[in-house]
């Protein structure tokens, strides 16, 4: 606890504190399955029978039909840019409470069977990155079943 | 949209909106605004039935400022609500006294919207939405500039100097506001020389991160026949809502905006929004958004709100006046932010916007809000009473 | 738990992922309250706050009263003195608090609710000892190393 001096020189008091609050998400058998596959280097989505529609990451029931997902898909080893964010501002990822180093890009990208997703960009080059060029994966070489298992997406070889 | 009986806006309060605020804690924050709409209803505090409370906890690290507010908002004994739907708060908030009062469950409802930003870290707290087994390892918060990237594509140049030009808008408009946290003095270059957030959205062209309170008090129609203050009556509001990621690759699937324009013009007979309403007070977090958004609840497809907003159309004394208060580019304490785009519009329509006044008469105002995953909530304001 | 049918799911898959939600924030006290905090550092003086209308004392001191809404701006000296009116005896070091916050008290001590001489509310603090009862009169024990906070009075014990 401290204090500090306003511009009429008045002190006033300020606390700093940093709220650290530890959980365990549930992964449930859809997200648990998903995490998993990452391991093999796997990608997995959930079709919804009703709307056809494939959402990725998976999900238990399809937000638009509200029905039960029919079947597990297995996702295609590249995608396309839909749009993306270079972003240079520095903000503090709450997963682990440090400064997310910058610039860092976030790729908005649509598999072939029409699922979007998001996920990082290896390449930061605003001039280099478009909509419509096809990505493919980066796989950490040691995989636990975590989102960090694939480390992001690069721009294939034409 | 049915009502059981109508309902006024009695009276508007909101601070100063600054980018610090050490002198107060965040309940005496939130008694200023109730302090001034209390003076601009001249109700007494005993006489309010319910409160609803809303901002985002995550913002300021306080679980439950309702009950910490009960001193700031004369909450001790009464009916309390908290609300908080992420950038829509306000504008849920609004739905919510609205309901409260039509309903017949209430007579008088006061609702608050609040956000102390200096206290925490936004975009670290927005990450927190997202699914923790995925996306929210590659959230960046609302710092995006996909809109801008998107309409770069199809419109080219023009739409980056439309998007500057409609920030040198909302700064020129923001300085005739007094309450207005940024009132800048910018000029398109200095917009696009700007730093570079996440292209192409730039440091002007994103909203700040502000303090500041807004109250808002509503009353059924015999209870706001005793009032003094001139009646500004709700007369429609819609909420559409969207699962929780961002489905880009399905873009129609985001235009909320439009779904809930569709929704309020088809239920309220407006034809040609640009005639009929006086004026739009629009929730914009960036004006990349701004200037995609205006398309949307215009129903401009071709991107025709581009040349608009370069012939200076949307400018208060324009065609169709957006965000004479600066908007949210200007003034952002989020919680707050949705219910100031409310408070605003009933200040156009009662005349007493002051200096951002529109030079003109207005019969009807639109105020949108925006939040997660294109949440939108919409509300249409009226100087007549609604005809249900 | 909700398991559809018709999807080829397996329970052990289930599990847990750990988390963390870590944020760091401020807050200020306020011109007011920061008064009150720093008579605490400076004076060894505990301040309340008086309604101007119903004359209510806020302890701790509030700048508004929560029944009449009247903005108070009087701050008056309560205590130090004051008698104990609810307690309960604290028999456990939660690990996380003993690790993250400062001057934690070692179990076992009691949290009590204090009313302090010439304050109508009361406010919660630590009182050293277990062997205490209701209407017990206790005084601060003020830290020697004061930093405007009310761990400045560091617990206090009975009269």
């Amino acid at each position: 606890m401290a204090t500090k001096t306003d511009k009429e020189g008045r002190e006033l008091v300020e606390i700093r504190y940093e709220m650290g609050i530890p959980g365990t998400f549930a992964k449930g058998p859809i997200m648990g399955y998903f995490l998993e596959k990452l391991k093999e280097k796997e990608l997995w989505g959930t079709r919804c029978g009703k709307c056809n529609n494939v959402i990725f990451p998976p999900r238990v029931l399809c937000p638009k039909c509200m029905v039960d997902m029919a079947e597990w898909v297995k996702m295609e080893d590249f995608a396309h840019i839909v749009t993306f964010d270079v972003v240079h501002f520095p903000t503090i990822n709450p997963l682990t409470g440090e400064m997310r180093p910058v610039p860092y890009t976030s790729l908005f990208m649509v598999f072939p069977n029409g699922a979007g997703f998001f996920h990082f960009g290896i390449e930061h080059d605003p001039e280099k990155i478009k909509p419509g060029k096809k990505v493919v994966p980066v796989w950490a070489d040691k995989r636990e079943g975590r989102p960090a298992d694939l480390l992001g997406w690069v721009l294939a070889e034409e | 949209m049915k009502k059981t009986r109508n309902v006024a806006i009695a009276g508007v309060g909101q601070t100063k909106h600054r980018g610090h605020r050490e002198d107060v804690n965040l309940a005496e924050l939130v008694s200023e605004a109730v302090e001034e709409v209390l003076a601009d209803s001249m109700v007494d505090l005993s006489d309010i039935d319910a409160i609803v409370h809303g901002n985002m906890e995550l913002f300021e690290g306080v679980h439950q400022p309702d009950m910490w507010h009960v001193i700031a908002d004369g909450g001790y004994g009464k009916a309390g609500y908290r609300i908080t739907t992420g950038g829509t708060t306000g504008t849920t908030l609004v739905s919510a006294a609205d309901h409260l009062v039509a309903s017949g469950m209430h007579d008088l409802v006061l609702a608050i919207g609040f956000e102390k930003q200096e206290e925490g870290m936004t975009t670290t707290g927005i990450t927190n939405m997202s699914c923790p087994l995925w996306d929210r390892e590659v959230q960046t918060g609302a710092i995006t500039g996909t809109t801008g990237v998107i309409m770069m594509n199809k419109f080219g140049q023009k739409a980056e100097e439309a998007a500057a030009e409609l920030r040198v808008l909302m700064a020129t408009n923001a300085r005739k506001n007094f309450k207005a946290h940024l009132r800048l003095d910018i000029t398109r270059k200095d917009v696009l020389d700007s730093r570079v957030l996440a292209w192409p959205l730039r440091l002007l062209h994103m909203c700040p991160e502000s303090n500041g309170a807004c109250a808002m008090l509503f009353a059924s129609e015999e209870m706001a026949k005793k009032l003094p203050q001139k009646k500004v009556w709700m007369h429609d509001h819609v909420t559409i809502h969207r699962q929780e990621f961002f489905d880009f690759a399905h873009l129609e699937d985001l235009n909320t905006h439009g779904e809930a324009a569709r929704i309020i013009y088809t239920r309220n007979g407006i034809v040609n929004p640009i005639k009929q309403i006086g004026v739009f007070e629009m929730y914009d977090p960036s004006s990349w958004w701004a200037l995609d958004w205006l398309g949307k609840f215009l129903f401009m497809e071709n991107g025709e709100q581009i040349d608009m907003v370069l012939n200076g159309d949307f400018a208060i004394d324009g065609k169709f006046p957006v965000n004479p208060s600066g908007g949210v580019v200007s003034t952002n304490p989020i919680g707050a932010t949705a219910i100031i785009r409310v408070a605003e519009a009933a200040l156009q329509i009662r005349g007493d916007a002051d200096d951002h006044q529109v030079p003109r008469d207005i019969n009807l105002a639109l105020a949108s809000g925006f939040g997660g995953t294109f949440w939108t909530v919409l509300h249409l304001l009226g100087k007549d009473k609604p005809n249900h | 738990m909700f398991i559809p049918e018709k999807l080829p799911v397996d329970k052990k898959y289930c599990g847990g992922k750990r988390g963390l939600m870590s944020i760091p924030y401020r807050y200020y006290a306020g011109l007011f309250l920061s008064k009150a905090l720093i008579a605490l550092r400076d004076e060894k003086k505990i301040l309340a706050s008086r309604c101007p209308r119903c004359g209510k004392v806020f302890m701790p001191p509030r700048s508004r009263c929560e029944r009449d809404f009247a903005k108070i701006t009087e701050l008056i000296s309560v205590g130090p003195g004051g008698v104990v009116e609810e307690f309960t005896v604290v028999n456990y070091d939660e690990p996380y608090f003993m690790e993250k916050c400062e001057k934690m008290m070692k179990a076992p001590f009691t949290m009590a609710l204090i009313k302090l001489d010439g304050a109508d509310t009361k406010f919660l603090h630590r009182v050293k000892g277990t062997d205490i009862k209701h209407g017990d009169r206790v005084a601060p024990k003020w830290a020697d190393e004061r930093s405007a906070a009310i761990t400045d009075i560091e617990w206090f014990e009975k009269a």
